[in-house]
């Protein structure tokens, strides 16, 4: 336990130093060589992690140095004192100790955070409020693609890999959906046919004539046929993940475990989406956020501490559909809110910061119903990093009517 | 705009025309009526659609979304009985004797008869570090929900009504993992759902607010005086009644759960470490965690001092709200018709709603009886359920049980009851064909048809008892017509035919499960 703490602090400390010393050391990382997929542009890899439910970021990123916080939350708030005293990421914020492992992380220069910012549509319904912003037209629902799957279109790549996008899960994230074919996929290891071996060869090849036309199911199922035969050969022998990281062993856990094996099977991967719910916490919150947090912050820890030698060429955002009511209701737990927070990770993130303007909790300052105003759009950061990152100048097409106002987050790629 | 009949054969029928039908299938009907136009939105949701093979169309149409697939013979009764009178009579299951399965139920779950103090005082929360018999655990009461709804889909007569108990159960979804929700779901699907599945959508909207359930689940029943909760009051307006483009505002739900508070459930009691549920697990209204100021919502002024009455009374006005009517016939034709409905057939629905005071059977009927509905063969796909029901219900499939089944729906990722999210599961195809889902989907029908089915058996051969085809010709047509009930496009046909050697050659039995699995597998079989 403590060695592999240890370990991943040395790391920490390594990263520390090549994310803000790579100019001076002799650091020759490969790019990412896709090998079977060499047409895969040059950009990070994009993991795309969705807390759904509508995570309070009040207190995933608490903001200690405002009185109207502590008021707001008589039960709910961190405290900035004793032995649970939440652990300050700068003079005005501090994260749950929970977070302990992502805060070794923005300590390291890699996770960069960003406060008050959202849609700025004001919908209070989760599953609009998701649509929107998956969409990345807030207020628009003429455009039916996601803003992942136009960014995906407009690359205009060689990549044909059927893990150019991944979506971990029985249902495919609505960024995702547009006319790059997307494959869902729930674990490398069950993902293959399961019958007498002998006859499954032919039982494939009459799958593959059945669904050779080009309608959606018969797209479908040739994506599938090809994922299973890419697959079949990374699932036999079992994952080790670098550099002693440890993966909860939870669904979202393996999810990202799985994530990280893709990307370091170097098979054209650009972007995966993978989902945590349980953030609609109305009620009992204290009973219901920390284990959420402990999960989220173990898994990036080791996702990061995996893809270290990787971890230049990968950019992490996390984006949920809206935050909480500022004022904490009488079951202990909040309603629906608006703004809240974003988690931006990886190698070349001017992390250790919390961006954004902070509006303020004061009565007058909230929005609507009592919520955290926005100071940033949830498209100025990830403009910035499809630009920036994913090497796509064409934001008009991946935020149709916005102009992405950068704040300095990511880096330009080499 | 619209496309003449003539184009539309053109374009879909003619393309993909099946070279000569055979002699089972019913020539096309000499004059459909206009075909409508069943966009599907723009790229890429859009189906190619299947190729038409006439009225076997409609046929397999009928029992693929008024019932869960036919089972043998179930074809050629509608064919024999016609599909209006197969309609009518599954619009009043009062009429369809069901007691054979009933009796099954009784003897097999008993819980589904139970009260929710019942379930809480025979089926406890166990003590911590304690293994009693699961039988005596609340999971049993959740297993026996989802196995009872299997064993209904399966085997019921009155199937449309279990088409309808299923939207319903959707429409008004609940998680069963929250709380006390394990104690109270089963009250919720016999006393709401199912008592008023085909009845008045006012009735059904006032029982289900009333449910102890959905009170617990979307926390109304913690909704109180001063600090409300409006996690109900969105959604029955957002979810329930008027759709997130309804016409409401965010101030309308705060006023909303303004009305809502003081509704509750009486909880089970603990007394000296036991716990007393006598008369637990009903609604109840307590006046003194009532905000018995007044409020404006939609527009309506409730005067102070309304108590229960100003929820009592905005259920009202919410299931007549003309949104409502337009929300939920939209809803219902996008089940039974297609995932882009058609807008007249919604509007005349609309109107049948507010008519009849949102009568459901009516409005069905009126659906129902459309040339749209019977005309929209390959417009729907089959969610998990729905394929995994019908697959065992085309093999004539006999189960012990179906916990094996309610496991695979939990992997296809429409587990029953245990959706966490109040949306209620997607009814649109794209939501439910990708990678992961064909693969599940494939992995069943090999399962099945392999006789790999835990606790269940098909016997293949046994349908094939009175038939005499020998040559993979012969054989891969008959499974054609008892599985898919429509003739396929020639290469589609020869597609069946490759794996198992010339269609002249003698087919190999061994292989009839490679040719169902297949079958089961194929894009034909995943239309609803």
């Amino acid at each position: 336990m403590d060695d592999t703490l240890m370990t991943r602090r040395e790391l920490l400390r390594r990263t520390g130093v090549l994310t803000l010393g790579a100019m001076l050391l002799p650091f020759d990382l490969p790019r990412l060589v896709l090998a079977p997929h060499a047409a895969a542009p040059a950009g990070d890899v994009l993991v795309c992690v969705f807390l759904r439910g509508a995570a309070d970021g009040l207190t995933l990123v608490a903001p200690l140095g405002d009185r109207d916080y502590f008021a707001a939350r008589p039960t709910l708030a961190l405290t900035d004192k004793g032995a649970d005293a939440a652990l300050p990421l700068d003079t005005f914020f501090g994260v749950p100790p929970v977070l302990k492992p992502l805060k070794e992380i923005f300590d390291a220069g890699a996770l960069a955070i960003v406060h008050a910012i959202g849609s700025p549509d004001p919908t209070h319904s989760h599953f609009d409020a998701m649509d929107f912003m998956e969409r990345g037209t807030p207020g628009e629902k003429s455009i039916p693609t996601g803003w992942i799957a136009r960014h995906l279109q407009v690359m205009a790549s060689r990549n044909t890999s059927p893990f150019r996008a991944i979506g971990m899960g029985t249902v495919l994230q609505q960024s995702l959906r547009g006319p790059v074919p997307a494959t869902a996929l729930q674990s490398i290891a069950d993902f293959h046919l399961q019958g007498d071996t002998k006859r499954l060869e032919t039982f494939q090849q009459a799958l593959a004539a059945l669904y050779s036309g080009d309608g959606w199911i018969e797209t479908q199922g040739t994506l599938t046929l090809q994922t299973m035969r890419d697959l079949t050969k990374l699932a036999s022998s079992a994952y080790t993940p670098a550099n002693g990281a440890t993966y909860p062993d939870t669904p979202f856990g393996k999810a990202m475990a799985n994530v990280a094996q893709l990307i370091k099977a170097e098979i054209g991967v650009e972007v995966a989406c993978v989902d945590l719910g349980g953030w609609d916490t109305h009620v009992q919150q204290e009973m219901q956020m920390p284990r959420l947090m402990d999960e989220l912050a173990k898994t990036f820890a080791a996702f990061y501490t995996d893809l270290l030698d990787h971890i230049e060429h990968i950019t992490l955002v996390t984006m949920t559909e809206f935050g909480r009511r500022v004022k904490e209701n009488s079951g202990q737990g909040t309603d629906h809110g608006h703004g809240s927070v974003m988690f931006v990770m990886g190698g070349s993130i001017n992390g250790g910061k919390v961006y954004g303007d902070w509006p303020g909790l004061a009565a007058d300052k909230l929005y609507g119903p009592g919520d955290l105003a926005i100071t940033t759009d949830f498209r100025d950061v990830l403009g910035e990093v499809v630009q920036k990152r994913l090497r796509n100048a064409n934001l008009a097409t991946v935020f149709p009517n916005y102009t992405p106002a950068f704040r300095g987050i990511a880096r330009e790629t080499a | 705009m619209q496309l003449t009949r003539r184009d539309f054969l053109k374009d879909a029928m003619f393309a993909t025309a099946i070279a000569g039908l055979p002699d089972w299938a019913t020539a096309l009907d000499e004059s459909p009526p206009a075909l409508p136009r069943f966009d599907t939105g723009t790229y890429p949701w859009h189906w190619t659609p299947p190729a038409r093979s006439g009225q076997n169309d409609a046929i397999i149409t009928v029992l693929n979304r008024i019932a869960f697939g036919p089972r043998p013979g179930d074809f050629e009764r509608v064919q024999q009985i016609g599909i209006d009178a197969y309609i009518e009579e599954q619009l009043a299951p009062e009429t369809i004797d069901d007691s054979a399965l009933e009796a099954q139920l009784a003897q097999r779950y008993p819980t589904l008869k139970m009260s929710a103090a019942e379930l809480w005082q025979n089926y406890p929360q166990p003590a911590p570090g304690t293994r009693p018999d699961p039988k005596t655990t609340p999971q049993q009461v959740i297993t026996e929900l989802q196995e009872a709804t299997l064993w209904r889909a399966l085997f019921s007569q009155r199937q449309l009504f279990e088409v309808l108990v299923d939207f319903w159960s959707n429409h008004f979804s609940i998680f069963i993992g929250k709380d006390q929700v394990k104690w109270l779901k089963t009250v919720d699907d016999r006393e709401v759902i199912r008592r008023y599945a085909l009845g008045k959508f006012k009735d059904l909207l006032l029982a289900s607010a009333q449910s102890p359930a959905m009170l617990d689940y979307l926390d109304n029943r913690l909704n109180v005086k001063g600090v409300p909760n409006e996690n109900y009051a969105r959604e029955i307006m957002e979810l329930h009644t008027l759709g997130v483009d309804g016409g409401y505002t965010q101030q309308d739900v705060a006023e909303l759960a303004r009305a809502f508070t003081g509704w509750g459930i009486k909880l089970p009691t603990r007394r000296a470490g036991r716990l007393d549920a006598t008369g637990a697990g009903v609604f109840e209204f307590d006046p003194k965690k009532h905000d018995d100021g007044a409020k404006r919502i939609l527009g309506i002024d409730l005067p102070a001092g309304g108590g229960i009455n100003d929820a009592l009374l905005m259920i009202d006005v919410l299931a007549k709200h003309p949104s409502t009517a337009r929300f939920l016939a939209r809803k219902l034709v996008v089940r039974f018709v297609a995932d882009t409905p058609p807008d007249a057939l919604v509007q005349r629905a609309a109107e049948a709603f507010t008519q009849t005071e949102g009568d459901i059977r009516q409005v069905l009927s009126v659906i129902l009886h459309s040339d749209e509905f019977k005309h929209s063969f390959g417009q729907k796909i089959k969610r998990p359920f729905e394929f995994v029901v019908s697959a065992l219900r085309a093999l004539d499939a006999q189960l012990e049980d179906a916990r094996a089944l309610a496991r695979t729906l939990q992997v296809m990722g429409q587990g029953l009851f245990l959706l966490p999210t109040p949306d209620g599961y997607p009814d649109r195809g794209t939501a439910w064909i990708n990678t992961n889902a064909l693969l599940a989907r494939w992995n069943f029908a090999l399962q099945v048809a392999a006789n790999r089915l835990p606790r269940g058996k098909v016997n293949l051969a046994d349908a094939m008892k009175n038939v005499s085809a020998r040559t993979v010709g012969e054989v891969v047509d008959f499974w054609i017509k008892h599985l898919l009930h429509r003739p396929l496009p020639d290469q589609d046909r020869q597609k069946l035919i490759e794996p198992f050697g010339k269609a002249s050659a003698r087919f190999e039995m061994t292989r009839l499960p490679e040719l169902v699995a297949l079958i089961l597998a194929s894009p034909h079989f995943q239309y609803r």
